[in-house]
């Protein structure tokens, strides 16, 4: 009887994923297993593969999870064979079902919990050796670790279904991964080794891709503290701003308040911010 | 690998360890109606959205009705359980409802039938075994 029902569409987005929600998928943001949403919140991330056939579209395959099997939902989100993100579940889901005991950061996910204490993400991949392309699994990074962050969890919470039961195999096949991880194998059925994944989990949460942004020359930094009195003085906003570091007006501190609007040219925006900001002032 | 078109399927995936909620039964059994409407040619009953804000709020009372039985009696058989439910339709019903023993037959019994399948249902979760 839990009340927590996760914004995944807006955890996926952020994260870089495509969403995808159409007549099939809609209603996700209530939808959820008998007992509703989780009573606290999720301790991990279990990943698996739905086994499907290769000619099952990824709208199909949420079909089966939404409506076609009787026990829907099944799973909290199912990435399509290109990585995108189809929202299942935002409350509790059936998907792991019978297993565990399985420790996390923040406590242990108990014997069959794993549908009430786990978010479980679904793959549309047959698990027999069909690739996993590279914006696949980096899209299941990316989603893994985006969801884990908003849970307040450690990258590394995570467990594959096999790792949870002796009842299945997923996810698989190691040998079908696709670009620079290379994860091994930890059964004849291909399953990808656990502590890999965790590994790759880390790795990628500490790793970052996005390029610096230079900060702001000193000129630029003058025109902005200018600017700011200006509109502080227009629109009657209390004090004077200092910077959060005690510095220089820097980077942060600009991005605060929008780097598209100082990283360039400030004097050919100045009339477009005072204009909006009037437009604020008239509006309140 | 039960079904070809999701083969990571297993019935025991659905196994948990938490009481059913009355917002879930509540759409479970909105769903089952639907799909009975559909069965009887599409009476136009609306889709849970489509209801207005009162149908909804009567609906998820008649939801807190099975769950609240669920949990106090526990209970294996659904006659009981459909009896209970049609008592508390006919208590927040807009319009007059026949009492369950004058009901036809056939109309008992769809009822008790509905409510089996909602006993299924939880059972297949384990949400009574965790009442």
């Amino acid at each position: 009887m839990g009340s927590i029902y996760l914004p995944l569409a807006d955890i996926a987005s952020d994260a870089g994923l495509v969403v995808k929600v159409t007549s099939t998928n809609a209603g996700w943001e209530r939808r959820a297993r008998s007992s509703g949403g989780f009573s606290a919140v999720p301790l991990g991330h279990m990943w698996h593969h739905a086994a499907s056939s290769t000619s099952m579209s990824d709208e199909a395959c949420v079909n089966y999870q939404v409506r076609g099997n009787p026990d829907n939902p099944v799973g909290n989100l199912t990435l399509g064979r290109n990585g995108d993100a189809w929202p299942i579940a935002g409350g509790a889901s059936n998907c792991s079902g019978k297993g565990g005991p399985t420790k996390f950061s923040r406590g242990t996910c108990p014997t069959d919990g794993g549908n009430t204490t786990l978010v479980n993400t679904e793959v549309n991949n047959n698990g027999v050796g069909e690739p996993w392309s590279t914006k696949l699994i980096d899209a299941y990074f990316a989603w893994s670790n985006a969801i884990n962050t908003y849970l307040g969890n450690l990258a590394a919470d995570i467990v594959g279904h096999a790792h949870y039961t002796s009842r299945k195999v997923d996810p698989a096949t190691a040998d079908a991964v696709q670009g620079p991880w290379k994860p091994r194998s930890c059964n004849s059925s291909g399953t990808w080794n656990l502590d890999d994944m965790r590994a790759e989990c880390l790795r990628r949460a500490t790793t970052t891709d996005t390029p610096e942004v230079p900060d702001m020359t000193d000129d630029q930094a003058r025109q902005l503290a200018e600017l700011w009195q200006y509109c502080t003085q227009r629109i009657g906003a209390p004090g004077q701003f200092t910077d959060p570091g005690g510095a220089n007006l820097n980077l942060p501190w600009a991005a605060a308040w929008n780097w598209s609007y100082i990283s360039g040219p400030i004097d050919s925006k100045l009339n477009d911010i005072i204009t909006r900001l009037e437009r604020l002032e008239h509006a309140s | 690998m039960s079904d070809v078109t999701f083969g990571d399927w297993d019935p025991a995936d659905a196994w948990g360890i938490e009481p059913p909620d009355e917002e879930q039964a509540t759409y479970k059994l909105h769903e089952l109606r639907l799909a009975l409407d559909q069965l009887v040619g599409d009476r136009g009953l609306p889709t849970w959205d489509q209801l207005d804000t009162g149908a909804q709020e009567m609906a998820r009372g008649i939801g807190g009705v099975i769950v609240r039985y669920i949990i106090e009696r526990e209970p294996e058989d659904a006659t009981e359980l459909a009896r209970t439910l049609h008592d508390a339709r006919r208590y927040v019903a807009t319009s007059p409802l026949p009492a369950w023993d004058e009901l036809e037959p056939d109309d008992r019994q769809i009822g008790v039938d509905l409510m089996q399948i909602i006993l299924d249902w939880l059972r297949r979760q384990g949400a009574l075994d965790a009442v």
